[in-house]
């Protein structure tokens, strides 16, 4: 399997938040085991030591981020993706956020959020079970699916139900007999809606025989999530889940079994994305540039290659596009694949682009390294920005119409900063910018 | 003279073209506009549906309240609406006191109560019961909507107007799912843009004609095609709507509110000509799983006044008989309401047509609240015959085309 700038950056561009030149090259020199290897292990590519801000060191519009603001805290996710050196675990983290898709909108509480968010982060690449475990006593998805509500003789069955259709098994592959039970078994767990502790409420636990998947016992919030992966739709429910985010929107069922058959032997999430990225099929030429960016990846990807200072405005723009964190639409999470670009949301990374590009400053737009050496040539113009906005793999069509621009709007004349931006406008509004 | 989009892209770049508000608009060298800004006659005049989804699902029993049959009250001890409170409709049914402008409308014979809609073999995920709604199949997951092949199969002749179908708000919506057509989907006006009015005319083109020569479909690989299409369609509902003239003022008030907003634009889109035959808006926030009684009242008091001001708008302009609107939510509630004052997800639950042209009354037959269905409502109106009878009488579309068969008929206009 040949390892060249085609297969480093499509690795890169699912896994980070778009490759850079010095990440492609670096990526190049490491080798594909030893890329893998470092972005699962969250380590530097380009061996970068710099760490992380804390959320109240980072400025935003050249002030301070403020704690109890959801808005600043999108804002700081956004800085951890320009700034991380480990963006898959953010990656995974996006990821467990759509699977797992709690809104601020009803939990109403900001650390909540954040605490959630935080968890996905640091186990996210764990043990997927241990993570079931983990989510049905975070306060954040309590609060939004209505533990507090779940007692005995008074079942509220919308976190037995979304367990089963969204997090672990999928519609088809229950009963709604199976959630009026499994609603039973999560009964007692309380959580206070201001400190976040988790209580259980022995009085309040229904201690009765349940039938759930064809199993019977007294089961309990934990022995439940036993009965759920003895099933043998989970391992593929969640395979699908991982390919359609991380390698394409319809793997075909063979994929599916294949990555499936992994979920149930490995340990851990990063041992499976491990086996994923390493695997020939995920490398194929037509599942390169096939997934269209989520709005995080779009945003994030085109500030970390222009190196443009944090603004409020672009989580606003993000929402724009369809993608505002921690308030998914709903309980199942952003759809993705097309639906990321119904007009309004398309319109809206134009808009950004056309923001973005008015941004970039004449000092970098001019600098000398950002000028081709035959200056009167548009192609080399437009090549050159390609890559340093690492649109690696741009057609010719694009390319043509990027070039006739230049050609008459500023590589024959003396005034170029006007032109150069809206070359840059278009590489960001260009279909393939839009790509993965 | 319209051009299509082939013709756009060749005659395009040939003319001599200008700005109108965010979107490019083409003048020939005469100054006149090329592509005409209103749709035809014939279309203007043409009906116009109007579809209302209440995502969440709807508590029907609280929405219409079956005050006076067996099993009410005892099933709903905190959130039951006491008789006194109802604004009753024929004496043992009555709607619930947030919805006094729907009330009036029935009073004056222009609002349908279809009671007890539904399928067959309900389900109770909002997920699956929405996309069955939206695709008109509770049989098997269908990948196309079902105003999606209202498009194919009716509005042919519309097909040169990119507005003829327009999506409100901002989420996916499977009604319009479709392989050959998508959709506009509009916010506000003001955002719905390419290129900063702003910038210089001459730049503007410049722009436009490298835009349109990387997002034609034909000359880019089958992975971006995609996109490019999308594109491509925002580029030319922009380019419509920014052509069709929007300075109606809106002489009603509305309340505050994303969907009242979302009803203006409609009614602006109308006034302006935009010869479109179908608005799709959401309003969300239905899942009433805990304290449902203020909650309910509340979203219901807020669609009901802004449902009620769209309507007044319509009259002001004398369009209320051209524009039916129709109000239907996924599921409705359990009959029994759960532990924490709030309801689960049930099954069958009651729409909503109105309009100036719709014949009022009370359709179909309140289900029993005590003969159930493992503790759901039975439905008694399949919610197809709805769609059909809507898109046979009142859009005079292919009813059958978009359903695959007949419905039986409700006489809604």
């Amino acid at each position: 399997m040949a390892w060249t700038v085609k297969e480093a950056s499509h690795l890169l561009n699912r896994t980070t938040f778009t490759a850079t030149a010095d990440e492609v090259n670096a990526a190049l020199m490491l080798g594909k085991e030893e890329t893998v290897r470092r972005l699962i292990a969250g380590e530097s590519l380009t061996d970068n030591e710099q760490s992380l801000l804390a959320f109240d060191e980072v400025k935003a519009d050249g002030k301070l981020l403020k704690v109890e603001q959801m808005k600043d805290y999108e804002v700081y996710w956004l800085y951890r993706m320009l700034n991380t050196q480990a963006p898959l675990h953010e990656k995974v983290a996006l990821f467990w956020h759509g699977h797992f898709a709690t809104s601020k909108r009803k939990v109403n509480n900001v650390s909540f959020m954040v605490n959630q968010i935080d968890m996905f982060r640091e186990e996210g690449m764990g043990n997927f079970k241990d993570l079931v475990l983990k989510v049905g006593k975070d306060p954040a998805m309590m609060e939004w699916l209505d533990a507090n509500s779940n007692r005995k003789g008074k079942p509220n069955e919308n976190y037995a139900r979304e367990v089963m259709e969204l997090f672990t098994l999928g519609i088809g592959n229950y009963t709604e007999d199976d959630i009026k039970n499994a609603a039973k078994a999560f009964t007692g767990w309380t959580v206070n809606n201001n400190t976040g502790d988790v209580k259980f409420n022995k009085k309040n636990h229904d201690e009765s025989v349940k039938k759930v998947l064809g199993e019977q016992g007294n089961f309990n919030e934990t022995t439940i999530v036993d009965v759920l992966f003895d099933q043998e739709a989970l391992p593929l429910f969640m395979a699908t889940k991982l390919l359609k985010f991380f390698a394409v929107d319809n793997p075909s069922t063979e994929w599916v079994a294949k990555v499936g058959a992994d979920f149930s032997s490995q340990k851990t999430i990063a041992d499976v994305l491990q086996n994923l990225f390493l695997s020939d099929e995920f490398y194929k030429p037509e599942y390169q540039l096939a997934l269209i960016k989520t709005p995080a990846e779009y945003t994030a990807g085109v500030l970390r290659t222009l190196n443009l200072p944090l603004a409020r405005t672009f989580t606003n723009y993000m929402a724009r596009m369809g993608q505002e964190l921690y308030y998914p639409p709903d309980v199942a999470g952003w759809r993705g694949g097309p639906t990321w670009l119904m007009s309004s949301s398309i319109l809206a990374r134009y808009q950004f682009a056309q923001n973005v590009s008015k941004r970039v400053s004449t000092k970098v737009l001019t600098a000398k390294e950002n000028q081709p050496e035959n200056k009167d040539d548009a192609a080399e113009w437009v090549f050159l920005w390609a890559n340093k906005l690492g649109l690696w793999e741009i057609s010719d069509t694009s390319k043509k119409a990027i070039a006739q621009y230049a050609e008459e709007s500023f590589v024959h004349m003396k005034s170029q900063t006007n032109g150069l931006r809206g070359m840059l406008f278009l590489l960001l509004v260009s279909p393939e910018a839009q790509m993965k | 003279m319209k051009l299509t989009r082939r013709e756009f892209l060749v005659k395009g770049t040939a003319l001599l073209a200008t700005l109108g508000l965010g979107g490019p608009l083409l003048f020939a060298e005469n100054g006149k506009t090329v592509l005409s800004s209103a749709a035809p006659e014939s279309q203007v005049d043409s009906p116009v549906l109007v579809v209302v989804q209440l995502s969440g699902g709807n508590d029907g029993i609280n929405t219409v309240v079956p005050y006076g049959l067996g099993g009410y009250y005892d099933n709903r001890p905190t959130l039951r609406i006491t008789e006194s409170e109802v604004l009753d409709l024929d004496g043992k049914i009555g709607m619930h006191p947030s919805l006094a402008g729907l009330h009036n409308l029935f009073q004056e014979g222009k609002l349908a109560v279809i009671q007890g809609v539904g399928y067959p073999k309900p389900n109770r995920s909002h997920f699956r019961s929405m996309e069955i709604w939206q695709t008109a199949d509770p049989e098997k997951y269908n990948h196309s909507g079902w105003l999606a092949r209202y498009i194919e199969t009716s509005l042919k002749e519309e097909k040169d107007n990119p507005l003829r179908v327009i999506q409100l708000g901002n989420t996916a919506n499977k009604a319009f799912n479709s392989d050959t057509i998508s959709v506009p989907v509009i916010q506000t006006l003001e955002t719905y843009s390419i290129f900063d009015p702003k910038t210089p005319v001459m730049e503007q083109n410049r722009l436009a004609k490298a835009f349109l020569d990387m997002y034609d479909p034909q000359r880019q690989g089958t992975q971006v095609k995609v996109t490019c299409e999308r594109g491509m369609d925002a580029y030319e509902s922009v380019k419509a709507i920014h052509s069709i003239d929007n300075s109606y003022v809106n002489k009603i008030e509305y309340p505050k509110g994303g969907f009242a907003d979302q009803l203006k634009l409609v009614s602006k889109m109308l006034a302006g000509k935009s010869g479109t035959r179908v608005f799709y808006l959401e309003l969300g926030g239905f899942d009433d799983h805990a304290q449902e009684k203020d909650q309910h009242a509340k979203l219901l008091k807020q669609m009901d006044e802004s449902l009620t001001a769209f309507y007044e708008d319509l009259k002001v302009q004398g369009l209320e008989e051209k524009v039916a609107t129709m109000v239907f939510s996924e599921f409705g509630r359990r009959v029994k309401e759960n532990g924490s004052n709030g309801t689960d997800h049930g099954t069958a639950a009651p729409m909503f047509v109105f309009g100036g042209k719709v014949k009022g009354g009370m359709f179909g037959v309140y289900p029993s609240l005590t003969d159930l269905d493992q503790g759901d409502l039975k439905y008694n109106v399949d919610f197809r015959s709805v769609y059909y009878s809507l898109v046979e009488d009142w859009l005079r579309g292919d009813a059958q085309g978009v359903l695959g068969k007949t419905y039986e008929k409700l006489t809604l206009v």
